[in-house]
This record gives structure tokens, sequence and C-alpha cells, in this order.
């Protein structure tokens, strides 16, 4: 599309790999850390050249952590994290200039993310002064090419946050991260703020863009609907831990980790009203997880006494690439979650739809 | 125009301006509109389109940099314009109820959830005890699906999850039994998991109840599962009104067919407009 | 595509900037212009002012208000309209610096501890604290009288004063926007601490310093003439209106001009840097920042 967009050379992987991260804080006196359960524990996965992985999780499960710790704003407490040749274990302040430019992120709420005091024009200036060394004479030009990338008209750039829409605030942020051309964005729920046909207009833009540039993402939401026609794979987190990894096809599809199950569930079913209340109204969640077990244990409706909260689930190879953490054989699986309403469902659309 | 006998509130020709910097702009023109008793009426319409501001014109609030121009606004026959501060108060109390948007903010941070629930029901059934409150709030509580029911009259809003302040809003919303509950984006910025809980008690409620129910969201998938008929809002006028499947299914006008092809299904892929070419062709397996 | 994105998002019309001095309260328009003429007969003093400021007896020692001399002559004879109106000068300007000094000192020191936080904005803020429990009037005594009394010195030592209480409030303001997320895009990108402070944070607080200074403009210049007056500011035969109010007071009995004249014109100029000061406070204040206070 324009110059500004054209994908970096080399195109690294990132590579997660038992990745806990820990909320503590030292207490002011006695230096003694006090012990909370890790709000990422021992999670693992890679993003390849060009794909979007999607990690889906409610709130507190982690996954807004995990971007963070990838773009060096939040400490690992173990694990390995790599992208390239890049150790991605150093906080943001040390790491090379080569690597924060390669790896951007994007938050949710557009309104806080763009310095309200600055014109956009300013605002998508900066990376390209910072990693590219562009006066601000020499990025106007640069600067109305990526403004028309994210197809907002170029004399926006003399415009203030607050004088233009949610969604298009957000494209604005879309712009900054690509300014810096890097080659994997971290979108940390950036939709979800927004209404849905500016959700449209972004999740699209992105995707154009990721066609033109070979561009990684992690995309990271709470909504699986989003995702199902977005994302190339999705990994599903459940308070920090993954429960399930694979082709969005393939997720998306029986057999199902009970958790997805439930999330599929909550996903409104578009122009048929509901008659009666689902049974699982209230996911009431308890202070803090079990420390033995299944993490998903103490919600679980398929969950085997004795087992599942005492033992560890194995993680299940189920189909080429995808695998589900459970006590639960892939049949059984299959057989339990595959009738539950929201698989019925899918698979009247997909039999419709062939 | 007069209310006809089974609409319970009325909006007629309504026009409300704002003063934004000195100078008054319409967020509302010449807007009507009928909540029929019994019904859930969805009102949808993205960021900006005015309605948060009929929601908040609809309980009869004054306050704010803002006036109504032209048209009335009548609850079971009253023209609220009317009505006094304090007879506008009390039907507000009992028969009108409100959840804004970020209901957590609604709770007094300094009273318990015990305080706010005694507070709000003996305003309603004065002739009940303390026991008796107590008991009411936890059954309350727990119709919401809020767990720990009777923990949590002893402890402060902040002590909640912002989901959990929703609900602990809506819940006191419920206990006045109004005849009208206008609910304000109440699953905004809630995850999945908390919409879907929401939704579903808002779903025992219509089974159960017959309270009417003014739904002011932006998010039509949600809307659908719940509303009788859905109402369209564009730059401060309805566009388009009518039974939920008629508008969502079969949209006539421009703005909704647009709502309606970008709305996230799990069931098929956007409209092909939307959709991008990598996606317009069959599915990429990647396994 | 594009036309669906043009029908669907709802772009908010540009609100119509006005210049800000216009929303103040009349109350600060008003005092605005009275401190515009404050400004204007300090700088123009040697055009307006009938006699040098300095010279003794260009009448005879303390003569009542005439045509020649409108606010008379003090027990040197000199004219007290010409040394009111070059003392404006001496205060405008000693009243200025000070508070431009504590309004850049603590206003980077206040960013940079809100955005830095932890173990440096504890050990700072104690500091601060430490130094603001010492009552101001003995510190400045202390350091004016064994450094020696000069108008610069002064302005300077009041100054540094304020720089506890500016960096405060800065603080609070900043912390409120430190936690926002352009912030940690700022450090995501790699910015250094002192790009961050002053090109992310310092355009978020500049209403919070605008106040600050403001306020600190007002009790400078209140302060600076209590030490005049106590003999610890501007030096014989300075028009200081301080000095001018010690000096006089002795032979009040003989003539009150030589007191009400510089008293009068410190009472007023004070009034009004406070009714502007609440003006601006009305305008950029916490509440219309979201900041704490």
């Amino acid at each position: 599309m324009t110059a500004m967009i054209r994908s970096t050379a080399i195109v690294p992987q990132l590579h997660i790999d038992n990745l806990s991260c820990r909320y503590e804080r030292p207490h002011l006196f006695s230096g003694r850390r006090n012990k909370t359960p890790p709000a990422v524990d021992d999670v693992s996965f890679a993003v390849g050249a060009g794909e979007t992985l999607a990690l889906v999780g409610e709130s507190g499960s982690g996954k807004s952590t995990i971007a963070r710790t990838i773009a060096g704003l939040f400490p690992a407490a173990a694990g390995r994290l790599r992208y390239g040749g890049h150790d991605l274990t150093l906080p943001v302040e040390r790491r090379a200039a080569e690597l924060r430019r390669l790896i951007q992120i994007i938050f949710q709420n557009p309104d806080a993310s763009l310095n309200r005091r600055h014109r956009i024009g300013s605002i998508i200036a900066r990376p390209l002064r910072l990693f590219f060394g562009l006066s601000d004479a020499d990025s106007r030009q640069e600067v109305a090419s990526l403004l028309e990338a994210v197809r907002l008209p170029t004399d926006y750039a003399e415009r203030f946050p607050s004088e233009i829409s949610g969604g298009e605030r957000q494209r604005v942020a879309i712009a900054r991260a690509l300014a810096a051309r890097p080659s994997l964005l971290l979108c940390d729920e950036i939709v979800s703020a927004l209404d849905v046909s500016a959700q449209a207009t972004i999740l699209e833009l992105l995707r154009s863009i990721q066609t033109q540039t070979r561009l990684s993402m992690l995309f990271i939401t709470h909504d699986l609907a989003v995702v199902r026609w977005f994302a190339d794979r999705v990994a599903v987190l459940y308070r920090g831990h993954l429960c399930e990894v694979g082709p969005v096809e393939r997720v998306f599809a029986p057999p199902y980790h009970p958790y997805t199950s439930l999330l599929l569930e909550a996903v409104p079913v578009f122009g048929r009203r509901r008659e009666a209340a689902g049974d699982a109204a209230s996911p009431a969640v308890t202070s803090s997880p079990p420390t033995t077990g299944c993490a998903f244990a103490s919600q679980c409706r398929h969950r085997i006494d004795g087992l599942c909260r005492s033992a560890e689930p194995p993680w299940r190879q189920v189909a080429p690439g995808h695998a589900i953490r459970c006590h639960l054989e892939a049949s059984d699986l299959n057989r339990i979650t595959g009738r539950a309403a929201t698989g019925a469902r899918l698979q009247v659309a997909a039999a419709q739809k062939s | 125009m007069t209310a006809a006998a089974h609409d319970l509130m009325t909006v007629a020709s309504l026009t409300v301006d704002y003063r934004q910097q000195g100078q008054w702009h319409s967020v509302i023109r010449d807007l009507s509109l009928a909540v029929r008793r019994g019904e859930i009426l969805g009102l949808a319409g993205e960021s900006g389109c005015g309605k948060s501001t009929l929601a908040s014109v609809l309980l009869g609030e004054r306050r704010g940099e803002r006036r109504l121009r032209a048209g009335s606004v009548q609850f079971d026959g009253i023209d609220l314009s009317t009505l006094r501060a304090r007879e506008l108060r009390r039907l507000r109390g009992v028969r009108l109820a409100l959840v804004p948007q970020n209901g957590g903010a609604s709770l007094t941070p300094t009273l318990r959830i015990g305080s706010l629930f005694a507070e709000t029901l003996r305003a309603h059934r004065p002739h009940m005890n303390k026991a008796e409150l107590a008991a009411e709030a936890r059954r309350q509580l727990s119709q919401v699906g809020l767990p720990d029911p009777t923990g949590a009259l002893a402890r402060f809003p902040h002590q909640f999850s912002g989901g959990q302040q929703q609900r602990i809003a809506l819940a006191l919303a419920l206990c006045r039994m109004p005849d009208l509950l206008i609910l304000d984006e109440p699953t905004t910025g809630q995850d999945a998991m908390t919409r879907r809980g929401i939704i579903d008690l808002l779903i025992r409620l219509r089974l159960s109840s017959r309270m009417s129910m003014l739904y002011v969201s932006h998010d039509l998938a949600t809307l659908s599962e719940i509303c009788d008929r859905i109402a369209i809002m564009h730059a401060g006028e309805i566009v388009e009104i009518g039974q939920m499947e008629d508008v969502l299914l079969r949209p006539r006008h421009p703005y909704t067919r647009a709502l309606v092809a970008s709305i996230p299904r799990l069931e098929a892929p956007p409209d092909p407009a939307l959709l991008p070419a990598s996606r317009r062709t069959p599915e990429r397996i990647t396994a | 595509m594009t036309d669906l994105s043009v029908l669907l998002e709802s772009r908010p019309r540009p609100a119509g900037r006005r210049f800000a001095l216009q929303r103040l309260p009349v109350s600060a328009k008003v005092a605005g212009l009275v401190l515009l003429a404050y400004a204007a007969v300090a700088m123009l003093a040697p055009a307006i002012a009938p006699y040098p400021p300095n010279e003794i007896f260009v009448g005879s020692p303390f003569e009542p208000p005439s045509a020649a001399f409108l606010l008379g002559t003090d027990s040197l004879g000199r004219d007290v309209l010409s040394r009111t109106i070059y003392g404006s000068r001496t205060i405008l300007l000693m009243g200025g610096a000070a508070a431009g000094l504590s309004a850049s000192i603590g206003g980077l020191l206040g960013m940079f501890i809100g955005y830095r936080g932890g173990v440096l904005d504890e050990v700072a803020m104690r500091m601060l604290e430490i130094i603001m429990s010492i009552p101001s009037i003995i510190f400045a005594l202390l350091i004016v009288g064994s450094l020696g009394a000069s108008a610069p010195l002064v302005a300077v030592t009041v100054g540094l004063l304020s720089v506890p209480n500016v960096a405060r409030v800065v603080r609070a303001a900043t912390q409120s926007v430190a936690s926002e997320d352009f912030i940690t895009a700022a450090r995501a990108r790699g910015e250094t601490s002192l790009s961050i402070v002053l090109r992310e944070l310092l355009p978020n607080v500049t209403g919070t310093l605008i106040v600050e200074f403001s306020i600190r403009t007002g009790y400078s210049i209140l302060f600076i003439g209590g030490l005049g007056f106590l003999g610890f500011g501007a030096q014989p035969p300075t028009a200081d209106w301080g000095l001018m109010v010690n000096e006089g007071r002795g032979t009040i009995d003989a003539s009150i001009w030589p007191v009400a004249a510089p008293a009068a014109g410190m009472a007023m100029l004070v009034t009004a840097v406070n009714l502007f000061t609440d003006g601006v406070n009305r305008l950029f204040g916490p509440a219309e920042q979201g900041g704490v206070r």
C-alpha cells in the first residue's frame, strides 16, 4: 500500500517457554516478599512469522500480563522468552533499540494510550524520530502515508485525539505502532472498548496490513466471537494456566476443553431470543485458585472427583497442532462437550454452510 | 399524542440540546418512542448517538448542561416535565429505576453493601425490620449471582470487581421492583463470562416478572438474545424500530444493515465486505 | 468498506477551542486587568514617576499631598508617589522570580518523583516534609542573615522555600497521569525518563503548574514584603514597599502617606493575585484535570 508498512527483512519468531509471572510487593521494612499465586503459571506457546495467535481468557486470566512481559514492561518470574535471536527476559529499558522497534504493543483504550495534549501528527512522528532519526519535517510525508495506511484523512495530523472518534483514535494508535515497522504486534484487547462497527473496521484493517507485511500478531481478547474469523491459532487461558491451544478451526470444533466450551456458550447467538437462562449463570470466581490439581476444577461441570483437584491435568494431543490440557480423554471430551448447546449450534451452522 | 393503554412510557417528538462551550447542539432530534408494558425494548446505537442522553431524559433528569427544547416524556400518563422535584424523586424511587453505565460508580463508596440495601429497601418497605431487610438484601444478591451474599453485606463497594459492582447496582435497582427498569450499557466493559451472567439474570427476570425494561447497548448480539423489540438510533434519531427478528434479521435501513454486518459471530463469517481477502477463499488450515 | 466506516463512525465535531482566559470568571478578569496595570506601571516607571525615587529633598520632609507631590513626601523629602511606583518594580521582579524558581524547580522535582515512584519517591517525600516542617520565616532569616541581605538572594531564598510545596502538588498531579497507557507506551518505545517527563508528562500538568505559579506569586510577594519590613530584604535606599513601611512607621504621626501608599499597593496587588489564582484554579485546577490534590 505505502512505503511505511513494508515488512522488515528478517521475520523472527516468538517463543515463550514455561513463563511464570507473579505480582508481589516486597514488604517495605522486612524486604520479605508475600507469596501470591502466580498470575501466569508455566505458559508456553510460539507465534510464527505472519501468524495471528489469539490469547483468550477472562479478566484476571493473566493475558495482559503475558503481553506486558513480552514487551518488557513486566518482569518474568521464570521461563525462557525469545524473539528471533533476542532474549526477552530483559526489561524494556535494557533492550536494544532494534528489539524495541520490532515488538510494538497497542493498548485497550486509545483515550489513555494517546497523549491528549499532542497532535496526532506528532504522536505518529515520535517513533519515526526515535527509531529512524527522522526530523519533524522529514517525517511529515511518512505520517501522511501512515494515516492513509490506517484509512484516516491526512489532515487528521493537525487534530488532537479528543477531536476524533474512539475507533479513529485506535487507528491512530495502530499507525503509531506501524511507524516503528514492527514485526510483532501485541494487541491487548484493542477492540473491546469500541463499538461493533469500529471493531470490524479495525480487525479488517489489521488483517489487510498483515497480508501485506507478514506481521505477526498476539491478539488478546476475552471475546471468542471476535477472533473466530480473525486468528490463525487460539490459546485459551484460565487464571494463568493454558488449557487449550490449536488452530482456530479446531479450537472452535469439538472436542472442547470444558472451559472453552463454557466460553463458547457465553457468546450470544445473534438473532435468536433465548427462552431459558443458562445453568452456568454465576461463574462464581473464588478468591484464589487451587494450588494443586487443575485450575479449572472447582468450576468444571465434568470434574472427576478425587483426580482433578489433586493431580495436574496432562496435555492431550487431540489433532495435529491442537492440544487440550484435561484429565478427560479426547473421546470423552468430544462426547460431553460436543453435545453442549454451543457445540450443537456450531455444528448446525457448519452443516448449513456446506 | 395520547398514550395508548399498552404503552408504559411514551416519548413524543423529543428534541434535546446539549451545551458545549457556550453553544447548543441537538443530541436528540424529534424522537418518538414507546416502551410497552411488560416488554424488553432494546435501544441500540453507537457511542455518541445520544442513547445515554435519552436514557437519562427518560428518567426525568434535569440537571446538567442540557435542555429539552421540544416534545414530551410521559410515564404511565404522567408528563415528567410537569412533576415537582419531590414527586419525581418518589416516582423514580418506586416505579422507575436506572442502572447506569459503570454501575459500580453509582454505589456510595463509604457505605457497606448492607447499608446501601437497607437505605433503598426502607424507602419502599417501611414496615420491614432489620432481619427482614437483611434477608431481602441477601435474596436479591444471590439472585444476581453474587457469591457469598451474607458476607457481601458487610463489605464496601470497592472490595468487589467491576462486574460484581455492576451486579450489585442491578440488585439494588431490582429490589425496588420498578415498573420500568432502564439499563444503560450494563454489560459493556464486562468480559464474556460476566456478560453471560447478567444476561441470564435478565432472562430469568423476563420469564418470571412483568417488568418492562429499556436495554440500552451497542451490542446487538446481546440485545437480540433478550429483547422483544429493538430500536436503532443514529445521530440523535431512531432510524428503525420493530420486532427484534424483523430489525436484525431483515434490516431495512442501510445503517442497521451496516451495523448488523459488523457484528462478530461464531456461526458465520462476517459480511463478505468485511472479510479480508485471505478469508474470502476457503478456510486456511494452518495445522 | 470505506463507505461503511464513514456511515458508521460518527465523528464528534471538533470542539470550538476558545482562548482559555476568556473563560475566566469576571472577578479573575478584573484582577487580571489590575495585574496588567501593575506590570505597566512597573515597566514604565522612569517615564511616569515625577521624580527620581531616591533623590532626597525634592520637597521638604513630610509634605502633605499636593499638586506637586500627589502622595506627599517622606522624612527625607523624597516623593512618596515616585518611590511607590519604583517599589512595584522591586516587588514584581522579586515575587515573580521567586515564584518562577519554585514552580520550575518544584515542578521538575515533582514530576520526576511522581513518575519514578518507588524508593526515590519515598525518600524525596520524607526530605521535602522535613524541610516543610521548619517554619519558613526562620529558615529565610537564617539564610539571609548569614549571607547578607540583597534582593536576588531574598528572591532565590523565598523561591527555594516554596519548592517542597510545589513539588508535592505536582507530584500528586503527575501520579494520576503517570499510570496512563501513553506513558507505558513511551516506556515501551524506550524513551528516556527526561523525555517522558518533558514531552509526555509536562503538557498534562501545565494547568497545575500555572495554578501553583500563581499561588506562589501571591505567597512570595507577601513574604518578600515581610522580609523587607524586617530589614532582611532590599537595602536602603532601594524603593521597596516593605522597607518603606518600616522606615515610615516611626514617623507615622508626622505623615501617614509614606506608610499608607506602599501598604495599599501591596494589599491591592496581593488581592488581585489571589483573585486571579482563584479563577485560574477553576480553569486548570484538579477538578478540571481529574488530578488529585
